[in-house]
């Protein structure tokens, strides 16, 4: 039985009081991000490998047809599948949902497919009889904080990747028939993405709650930067907001909340656990980084899909030979 | 790792090993493949040193390199997979272990006795030449010192002769030699890089 992570009373002071002094342990300001890096696979659509900091996430998105649920005829079927194996970290145990891995995959679900990011009425071949199911698997390699942050990036990041065969009907009435062009035939399709939702994690610490705690250590600092918060800024001093948190942030922190937002400043889903009031201001603030850190993920992922499709598109005879127009 | 009381052994420690799939829920093609590694790699580990404690494999497949119906190139990179992730944990072993997929299929003949050779097919070779495999065979070694010591797994699927099972033996003593000083190399970079720090 896989026990849970447990910090030091040692580690757990010594990263507040920092905290309190305005410091983090690697060296990040309060709302900066980890190192990012995304990259696609060479060969495959839709095999994205996302590193934030120490934390990997690989999704492979891929397709088949099937039926559509008989209740939505003209819809096809998305399904994302995040299933944390003790590869992720030890705690994880195979086969059993933990409370964390409920968390992680119900914020994805929120953020990506309820939130309508993928058009599930275009995986629609026909109606009632044939669609398109999307599965994206999400596979946690590494953990260092941030899964879901990660998760969402390599989803989002698949989808706008990926590409499915394309197809054509032919015959009518019953006697209508699929064909599946082989993707060296024909250009592949890719997916009606209709938003790109990053997901942006905030850690919150109680400092007072922290400060409370180091009080009981010897040192002249202690109290000096408890004065100085105190003074400065009044509300603010209460409690300190991380963005990215590591896993040692996130096993220590008091509360969280994740939003998640695209480039159109829309929110597509908040979610707030743990035991810190959030009033308006911090909510507001919130969502406007998270608009911030959505709008640097989404030009990064651009970036590098461009990159991708210069690699692959040699001699540009995937824009010769596809079929379709620009819109 | 702690080990679950119920799989708990008085004399030995306990290895579980976690196939996971690139695509999809486990099914039993996982667990088949858990099962082969599981007889590959625990007669090597050295078990007895680490009683009542979980040794931990997880095995992620993140690409496969089979076509639907093989899973002998998953099953042959997991195994050397595997073993590179043991000897990089310092888990203790008694020897080395290497595996590798050997194709038979008909190059437009029906005579099987004339059937030609692949070893360690990549996925487009693969797809190639698909409908003609005749039998496929995933052969793991022990090696010790560098030498062949015995054989650890000989997974054959197909219709094929003895003379064609042995010559695969012959072929894949050669394959896993060559694999295992491969290994070896990157074992010896990985640590050279590791302990950079000695040096200073």
């Amino acid at each position: 039985m896989p026990r849970d992570l447990t910090p030091s009373t040692i580690e757990n002071t010594f990263v507040l009081k920092a905290l309190t002094e305005r410091i983090r342990l690697d060296n990040r300001s309060f709302n900066q991000l980890r190192d990012l890096d995304i990259s696609f696979s060479s060969t495959d659509y839709g095999v994205v490998d996302v590193k934030l900091g120490r934390t990997r996430v690989i999704a492979r998105i891929s397709a088949e047809i099937t039926q559509p649920y008989a209740d939505r005829p003209y819809d096809g079927l998305f399904i994302i599948s995040t299933e944390i194996s003790p590869m992720a970290a030890p705690t994880f145990e195979a086969g059993r949902k933990s409370e964390d891995e409920l968390v992680i995959s119900r914020i994805i679900e929120k953020s990506i497919r309820r939130s309508g990011a993928l058009d599930t009425e275009a995986l629609c071949i026909i109606s009632g009889e044939k669609c398109w199911a999307v599965r994206a698997d999400v596979h946690f390699l590494d953990h260092d904080g941030g899964l879901m942050d990660a998760a969402c990036i390599a989803v989002s990041a698949g989808l706008l990747h990926f590409r499915r065969p394309d197809i054509t009907i032919v015959g009518v009435g019953s006697r209508r028939e699929i064909i599946v062009h082989p993707i060296t035939e024909r250009v592949p399709v890719p997916l009606a993405v209709l938003h790109v939702p990053i997901c942006v994690t905030f850690s919150f610490f109680d400092v007072r709650k922290a400060s409370s705690a180091i009080a009981g250590l010897p040192g002249k600092d202690n109290t000096k930067a408890e004065g100085d918060d105190d003074v400065e800024e009044e509300n603010d001093s209460s409690t300190a907001v991380l963005v990215d948190a590591t896993l040692q942030e996130e096993l220590l922190r008091h509360g969280y909340m994740s939003v998640t937002a695209n480039t159109n400043r829309e929110i597509c889903q908040i979610q707030k656990g743990g035991d810190v009031a959030v009033d308006v201001g911090k909510l507001l603030s919130c969502s406007e980084a998270a608009i911030m850190v959505a709008e640097k993920v989404t030009k990064l992922i651009n970036k590098r899909l461009k990159e991708d499709e210069a690699r692959r598109n040699v001699g540009n005879l995937l824009v010769e030979a596809r079929a379709e127009n620009d819109r | 790792m702690e080990v679950n009381k119920r799989d708990e052994l008085p004399d030995v420690a306990t290895l579980e090993i976690v196939v996971r799939p690139d695509v999809g829920v486990t099914s039993t093609r996982e667990q088949f493949l858990q099962d082969r590694i599981m007889r590959v790699i625990a007669p090597v580990i050295a078990l007895e040193l680490h009683p009542r404690t979980l040794i931990q494999i997880v095995v992620q497949i993140v690409q496969s390199g089979d076509t639907k119906i093989l899973n002998t190139i998953t099953l042959s990179a997991s195994i050397n997979a595997t073993y590179m992730a043991l000897l990089d944990a310092g888990v203790p072993l008694r020897s080395t272990v290497s595996a590798t997929s050997i194709i038979y299929y008909t190059a437009g003949t029906s005579d099987s006795s004339k059937a030609k050779v692949l070893i360690d097919p990549t996925r487009a070779e693969l797809e190639k030449i698909e409908k003609d495999i005749v039998s496929v065979h995933t052969i793991a070694y022990e090696l010790k010192g560098g030498k062949i010591e015995r054989l650890l797994l000989s997974e054959s699927v197909g219709s094929f002769t003895e003379d064609q099972v042995l010559e695969c033996y012959d072929t894949a003593a050669n394959i896993c030699d060559e694999t295992n000083r491969t290994m070896r190399e990157a074992v010896t970079l990985g640590v050279q890089q590791k302990s950079r720090w000695r040096e200073a």
